[in-house]
């Protein structure tokens, strides 16, 4: 088991590395100069000059490969030129929405999705077997932009049931002011007894979790329908049937157990997914995280951010998988064996 | 035999027959939609003022935008831009991906693992994220978003392609070719390749959906395709700003994304059926 862990996060570790080697040879890949591309449209020759002096573009480019690496190791991201801040600081800034916003829908895509799986498992080509069926594929088929729109549209406009955007009313903002702890709100609010704040971030969060989930939920549930009925087919599951244990019980204790672990993997996928889909949805519902940061200053062609996002979105989903194999290596030890290898990254 | 296969199933489907057609449809669309469309140079940048944001009618069946141009045109217009640049991207895909899962699959060693790691490292960053720091570097256009998605997908073609090279490599008429001095270059051309390419049909065909979802999203958030070239995801994000007050300016193109993708995925999974031996 030590040996995997060792293996798995030394793997991870090189994963990361070869990210920071890839990014910075696609940035030397771009057409054109570089300071000019960090300094914006129309720099003044005083200013590129400078330019190339600060970013150590008139040194060997393995020296300027050492300097780079270090710089992000150290969290140092550069400024954006949009904001003209420092691109960690706003990152870590937008963190806990993003961090919200996916963990929020994940929890949501894995037990929805779990649930509808199990009871279409349970009674195939029953009623609810058949409504999954063409929801997962309409889900996998649904542009998240336009589902995003027609949530407003509907539940917003129409019905007011649900605020249009944003992460806090204002009346809420104005009259139940929440203190940032973590940053994430549902946590903060709990935190303050603040349970006005509360409800109001709930139904804030409502809307962009159900766009953003509908794919993955419908995802998982496919994927645990079909691990769910091999398991029932099992031959233990006929002969603890035989030796008289109800097919509930049956069901419920020992298949579940059996299926549930293939989905692990799938969970990695999702969060994936979950990340991709943060620039339409963050967008759309002005939700101020990482993904329409991303897009913002990929707007205003700011590299920097862009730069920052992306490495932080991709070091976190190596870091999420690494905690996936992990996991699925106690659960399943022929992994940890060699007897078996999970489908790396789904 | 395959289009004797089709046939077949498709008596025996009928969502699959349904589909197949919708699929047919659409494509004949992208070649002659600009003929069929009521008002074409509504779709390319032409402006009626006086009819702007007119409901669903007879005139204008899916109603007209705020710059009083019809829906129904732009989006028929707009099926050639989709699908030929859900075609460049797919293509591109192959062309790197399956060179890339032969040579992995046939050579063993250092150059195998070399790609296999390489692979590896493009799939851990997650979807749409490479594609769009690429975007950022390099500027966009529907070219270069099409380039940005196929970069960032190749290791899903070239695992398929290596996992099943490896499994063909080892039949005896490979050894054959082998022992009669044949080259590399040939055996793979002639043994290899023919025998391992079905499950990529198979993945190009479910996965064209999803590229559709991915080059309309990106259009959508601005990236990719510019005004005045008519496109679905570009047509929704020109009525962001109104409509909640016109749902129709929102609603039909947004739907027909979700019709196309849903027929495409429909017939994928079909053919999976179909040329999937494992299904």
């Amino acid at each position: 088991m030590i040996r995997y862990l060792v293996a798995r996060t030394l793997l991870s570790v090189l994963l990361l590395l070869l990210v920071a080697v890839l990014t910075f040879v696609m940035i030397h890949l771009v057409p054109g100069d570089q300071a000019a591309l960090w300094l914006g449209p129309r720099p003044t020759p005083e200013q590129l000059s400078e330019a190339r002096q600060k970013l150590g573009l008139n040194k060997p480019i393995y020296e300027q490969f050492y300097i780079y690496l270090d710089k992000v190791v150290h969290g140092d991201l550069g400024i954006s030129l949009r904001t003209k801040r420092a691109v960690a600081d706003e990152l870590r800034e937008r963190f806990p929405a993003t961090l919200e916003l996916v963990s929020g829908s994940l929890l949501f895509a894995v037990s929805v999705g779990l649930l509808i799986g199990y009871l279409s498992a349970h009674k195939r080509g029953g009623l609810i077997d058949a409504i999954s069926r063409v929801l997962s594929i309409s889900g996998v088929s649904m542009p998240i932009f336009w589902l995003a729109l027609v949530t407003q549209l509907l539940f917003s406009s129409e019905l007011s049931l649900l605020p249009l955007q944003g992460r806090l009313g204002d009346e809420v903002l104005r009259h139940y002011p929440l203190a940032r702890i973590t940053g994430i709100y549902t946590i903060d609010s709990i935190l303050q007894w603040n349970w006005t704040a509360f409800g109001d971030v709930i139904s804030h969060l409502a809307g962009p979790v159900f766009c953003l989930t509908l794919s993955s939920t419908s995802l998982i549930s496919r994927m645990f329908r079909s691990s769910m009925i091999e398991a029932l087919e099992d031959r233990y599951v006929t002969a603890l049937q035989a030796i008289g244990i109800g097919r509930r019980t049956v069901g419920s204790k020992f298949a579940l157990r059996m299926a549930i672990i293939p989905t692990i993997t799938i969970v990695g996928l999702t969060y994936g997914y979950l990340l991709g889909g943060s620039f339409v949805i963050e967008s759309i519902f002005d939700w101020p995280g990482l993904g329409k940061f991303a897009v913002d200053s990929l707007l205003a062609k700011d590299i920097p951010s862009v730069l920052g996002v992306t490495l932080l979105y991709a070091s976190s989903y190596i870091g999420i998988n690494l905690v996936i194999d992990i996991v699925y290596g106690l659960v399943d030890p022929r992994i940890v064996r060699g007897q078996k290898r999970r489908i790396y990254y789904g | 035999m395959i289009l004797s296969r089709l046939y077949r199933s498709c008596k025996k489907d009928f969502i699959f027959f349904l589909s197949t057609g919708v699929v047919a449809i659409l494509v004949v669309l992208s070649i002659v939609g600009p003929l069929l469309a009521p008002y074409p140079n509504d779709a390319y940048g032409e402006v009626h003022l006086e009819k702007k944001l007119l409901p669903p009618g007879l005139t204008h069946v899916f109603g007209t935008d705020f710059l009083g141009r019809d829906i129904l045109s732009q989006i028929l217009c707009g099926t050639r831009t989709d699908l030929v640049a859900a075609i460049i991207t797919v293509g591109l895909t192959v062309i790197i991906g399956v060179p890339l899962g032969l040579a992995a699959g046939y050579a063993r060693g250092f150059t195998s693992e070399t790609i296999m790691r390489l692979a590896d490292l493009f799939v851990s960053f997650p979807p749409l994220t490479l594609p769009l720091f690429l975007a950022a570097l390099f500027g966009s256009s529907m070219f270069s978003l099409a380039t940005a998605l196929a970069i960032s997908w190749w290791p899903w073609y070239a695992r398929i392609v290596r996992s099943q090279v490896i499994s063909v490599r080892e039949n005896v008429y490979v050894e054959a070719a082998e022992a009669g001095g044949m080259s590399k270059i040939w055996i793979l051309r002639k043994h290899i390749l023919p025998n391992s390419i079905s499950p990529i049909i198979v993945q190009v065909s479910m996965d064209f959906g999803y590229v559709i979802l991915a080059i309309s999203a990106f259009s959508f958030l601005g990236f990719g395709v510019k005004p005045p070239i008519p496109e679905w995801g570009l047509l929704l994000s020109s009525t962001r700003a109104y409509f909640l007050d016109y749902w129709w300016t929102m609603f039909f193109p947004g739907f027909w994304i979700f019709l196309a993708v849903l027929v495409f995925n429909l017939v994928g999974d079909g053919l999976r059926d179909l040329l999937d031996p494992r299904v």
